[in-house]
């Protein structure tokens, strides 16, 4: 097998051709600060990682039953393929595999919602599951939502996610009473075990007023949606017992907490409290025009300032303000004094955060075109400079599109996550913020790293996240680096 | 338990995965292959991203491009972007090896493929192969040996003279670059040794194509299951082809250390007794933990000739498996899995149940059931089967104060998501039977004061 050496030549002939060719395809995808989206990987890829009593079939060829990492997946169990074969697919038979697949898991699994999902060979061939579905709805009560997902219409991450949720908040809604007494009894109970292991003296009549208050449903015009927000630690921060101050209560956190049961019971609560209300505008009017929901907009609630803005906003809107401010007072103050003993001695530090670089599906990923953690990282003094994924020759538009969203930071613009460690040695950084494939990289560079999206929310992750930055900043002194 | 029988064709697999992710993960194999790929972008997470969470050692992602396919490139005719990614990717990252995969609705346009990638193999310096990636048929090995196929037939065999004494191994599914692949090359390079052998590549082994094409020195090539299918071109290279099964488990290293023995015309009284000197080191270590497991039963999901030699390993540390999930299907199944193990002069239990590409469901169940009755005291599977499992130990296995009280989930294979080699952990030859022991004696005893 001949080993390519340095002086081979690629025929520059194609050259002329290839480049406009290249450049045409990459700047066909670089119109958003999203990487373009698979429909079907990505719901199958959310689905799977919710709970519930529900059923999703992929109506395609086997392999599309591989287009996310189901292994992973808390609910794979739960997904079934018809499983097409090549003669099903050129002939156009795939309605009968379908419907013996429908009926079996209706019959054998009886879920409370099967979701069909569509798949490009589908598409391809133009067929409709919509009469099979239809034909086999009208014998049960079971709800069985089509949608025609699939990779040939490259669509965006948020497109997809909006579309998912739009339709897991479209099915019927359970009554008031039934939703969320599991979630807020387990909440109490947790809260009561660590109240007693702080104070053994906790009379046996308040443990029991605890919990017994979790039974009772709270009254509809005190309770509110969280959209958007981290999957970690917005549970375990102080939110809830700061919001209990002034009488609200968290029904939902949508999407990371959500099983089947709490899309179900989106309908329960006064507010949604949105991170980035443009990634959900189907769902928003959803719950606006058929439940009268309005929704308020927040910063994903990460670093000082814009935690104090999340907290505002909900204070403003069951105007509670100043309340909430006096509760807030002890650890706004703590973690003020953290934030600017830290700025005085990390000021300045070269930061690069990454951007672009995933596929991921998660909600606040997406966020703000994924910068939702600038503000927490710009309050600290960084010298911060966004490394952006794309064809460097777009530039221009990446610009324009940072500028639309008041973003002013220093940009570098990379092909792929391969040229990421010479970017990050010439750079001088000291520290990356970078999507979590990108280990290899930042260690060829000697950039220690940590994961995008790894800041921990509230009030409650300012201090970890300077504990996290500090301990980064050491490493970053003592790190020889490869050769990049 | 599980699904019904007639539901059970439509529930995902344990093993979900199809050609495109065999062939990812052999491209991965060859650090300077590049997989181009011409599919649907949801396509991509059958490859890289499924590789990627196996393997902490080097990111698949650096070496995968996509030609960007939607529903207008594939109405104005698809193929015709290969040329321009192909040459694109060159450019950029001048690799050995191009592979172009593509997937089953891009086959169904009737364009020319074929073609179109044997024109842009004549406009880059580097051979560029095409692997049809349909997933209607097929699975994650019959990926993996389509590109080992590519691979042999590049190999310069007529121009290079086989040495005497020189043997390559072919069919090693190497999936990663972390320590426990590193750990069976020593162990397979030992075992050559043992029958005055020189190991000079193996096919595939996270070596570089112009390493690979060292395989042209060998005068014998030693095929393991994963390529027996390719005996025939293997035949047709001139070279002395030897199928074997896995040394895995130290009764199947023996047989097969004998049969390589054997099969190159070496003493085989001197191997034999080779054998026994080496088996005697690994089983005077296992030994610790073995008498210590009496009465213990097992479960194994692994593919075909794996499952073999996993079997094997357990039934000699007195863990005979009751329950085996044979995760393929193109390496012959339960016939192919009994006589491997009878190959080796072992036997299934009476009671053990052998699922074929079971459902994950099925699986799982199975695996519960076998715990919750305590009849499974360790299992050995990949992250997927065991997913879900290596979080819920289940305490009070055995009673006795001496026994192992414990369940023991062991991560193997693919994908390994769960488990990550720093150290050498091999799982072929003897001192792969001494590691998976080390291992199974933490698992089980480690809760102990």
């Amino acid at each position: 097998m001949p080993e390519p050496t340095a002086s081979d030549e690629e025929p520059r002939r194609y050259a002329a051709d290839d480049e406009p060719f290249w450049k045409k395809q990459e700047a066909r995808v670089a119109g958003q600060l999203g990487q373009p989206c698979c429909t079907l990987s990505g719901m199958c890829t959310l689905l799977g990682a919710m709970a519930g009593d529900f059923a999703v079939i992929i109506h395609g060829e086997r392999d599309c039953g591989n287009s996310f990492v189901h292994h992973r997946m808390a609910s794979a169990e739960r997904f079934f393929c018809t499983c097409l074969t090549d003669d099903e697919i050129t002939t156009g038979r795939v309605d009968e595999p379908l419907e013996r697949c429908l009926r079996a898991v209706l019959d054998d699994l009886a879920p409370n919602v099967v979701i069909v999902l569509g798949t490009c060979p589908i598409t391809m061939i133009g067929a409709d599951p919509g009469s099979v579905v239809k034909r086999v709805a009208a014998e049960t009560t079971t709800p069985i939502l089509v949608l025609r997902t699939g990779g040939l219409n490259l669509s965006t991450q948020a497109d997809m996610v909006d579309w998912l949720y739009t339709s897991l908040a479209g099915l019927p809604q359970v009554a008031r009473d039934q939703a969320g007494w599991r979630r807020r009894v387990s909440s109490a109970l947790r809260e009561t075990a660590m109240a007693l292991h702080a104070d053994a003296a906790l009379a046996p009549q308040d443990v029991r007023a605890r919990v017994e208050d979790a039974f009772v449903v709270p009254p509809l015009d005190r309770c509110v949606n969280l959209i958007g927000l981290p999957a970690d630690g917005v549970r375990t921060s102080e939110l809830e017992a700061v919001l209990r101050t002034v009488d609200i209560v968290v029904t939902g956190l949508y999407p990371f907490e959500a099983d089947l049961s709490g899309w179900r019971s989106i309908a329960h609560a006064a507010v949604n409290v949105v991170a980035d209300r443009r990634l959900y505008p189907r769902l928003l009017a959803l719950l606006d025009q058929d439940h009268g929901m309005p929704s308020v907009e927040v910063p994903l609630p990460i670093g000082l300032d814009q935690t104090l803005r999340f907290y505002g906003a909900i204070g403003d809107f069951f105007d509670v303000r100043e309340a909430l401010d006096r509760a807030l007072a002890p650890q706004v103050e703590a973690a003020r004094a953290r934030v600017e003993a830290f700025r005085a001695q990390a000021g300045n530090t070269r930061v690069a955060m990454g951007i672009r670089m995933l596929n991921n599906y998660q909600a606040d990923q997406l966020a703000y075109e994924g910068l939702g953690d600038v503000e927490a990282l710009a309050e600290l003094g960084f010298d911060l400079t966004l490394l952006i994924q794309g064809p460097p020759e777009e530039r221009p538009r990446f610009e324009q599109m940072l500028a639309a969203l008041g973003v002013t930071l220093p940009i570098h613009v990379f092909p792929s996550p391969w040229s990421l460690a010479p970017l990050l040695a010439e750079g001088r950084y000291q520290v990356a913020y970078l999507a979590d494939h990108s280990w290899e990289e930042a260690q060829k560079a000697g950039v220690p790293m940590i994961k995008s999206r790894g800041l921990a929310p509230l009030l409650a992750g300012v201090e970890r996240n300077l504990d996290v930055l500090a301990e980064l900043l050491r490493a970053a002194d003592q790190s020889p680096g490869e050769e990049a | 338990m599980g699904p019904s029988a007639r539901l059970e064709p439509f529930a995902l697999k344990a093993h979900h995965y199809g050609r495109i992710s065999g062939v990812s993960m052999a491209v991965h194999s060859i650090p300077d292959a590049f997989l181009l790929l011409h599919t649907g972008v949801g396509c991509k997470y059958k490859a890289a991203a499924q590789v990627s969470v196996h393997d902490w050692a080097r990111q698949p992602h650096r070496r995968e491009g996509w030609t960007e396919v939607g529903d207008a490139a594939l109405i104005r005719g698809a193929a015709q972007r290969i040329g321009p990614y192909v040459r694109s990717w060159y450019d950029r990252q001048r690799p050995g090896l191009i592979i172009v995969c593509t997937a089953s609705h891009l086959e169904m346009a009737g364009e020319d493929i074929a073609g179109a990638v044997r024109r842009a193999d004549a406009t880059v310096p580097c051979p560029v192969r095409y692997v049809h990636g349909l997933g209607f048929e097929g699975d994650l090995y019959d990926g993996y040996r389509a590109v080992l196929s590519t691979v042999i037939d590049e190999i310069p065999w007529s121009e290079v003279p086989p040495e005497k004494g020189c043997v390559a191994i072919v069919g090693y599914p190497f999936d990663r670059y972390e320590s426990d692949h590193s750990a069976n090359m020593h162990q397979l390079r030992g075992l050559v040794r043992e029958v005055g052998q020189d190991l000079v590549a193996v096919l595939l082994s996270g070596q570089p194509t112009a390493r690979l094409a060292a395989a042209a020195r060998a005068e014998t090539l030693l095929v393991l299951p994963y390529a027996h299918d390719l005996a025939d071109s293997l035949a047709a290279t001139g070279r002395r082809v030897v199928l074997t099964d896995l040394p895995v488990g130290l009764r199947c290293t023996a047989a097969w250390l004998d049969h390589v023995a054997r099969s190159l015309g070496a003493d085989h009284r001197k191997a034999a007794a080779t054998a026994r000197r080496l088996s005697g080191y690994a089983d005077r270590e296992v030994n610790l933990v073995r008498t210590r497991l009496v009465g213990g039963r097992s479960a194994v999901f692994a593919e075909t000739p794996l499952a073999a030699g996993l079997s094997d390993l357990l039934s000699g540390l007195n863990l005979p498996p009751v329950l085996v999930g044979l995760r393929d299907r193109s390496l012959g199944g339960g016939a192919a899995f009994r006589k491997g193990l009878a190959q080796a002069g072992l036997d299934l239990r009476p009671d053990a149940l052998v699922l074929e590409d079971p459902s994950l469901w099925t699986a799982r169940a199975h695996l519960r059931d076998g715990i919750r009755k305590r009849q499974i005291l360790a299992v050995l599977g990949s992250a997927a089967e065991l997913g879900g499992l290596t979080e819920g130990r289940l305490a009070d296995q055995h009673d006795g104060g001496s026994q192992a009280h414990r369940f023991a989930p062991l991560i193997l294979g693919f994908p390994s998501s769960g488990h990550h080699a720093l150290q050498s952990q091999p799982t072929y030859g003897f001192g792969g039977a001494v590691t998976v022991a080390q291992r199974l004696l933490d698992a089980l005893f480690s809760g102990q004061s």
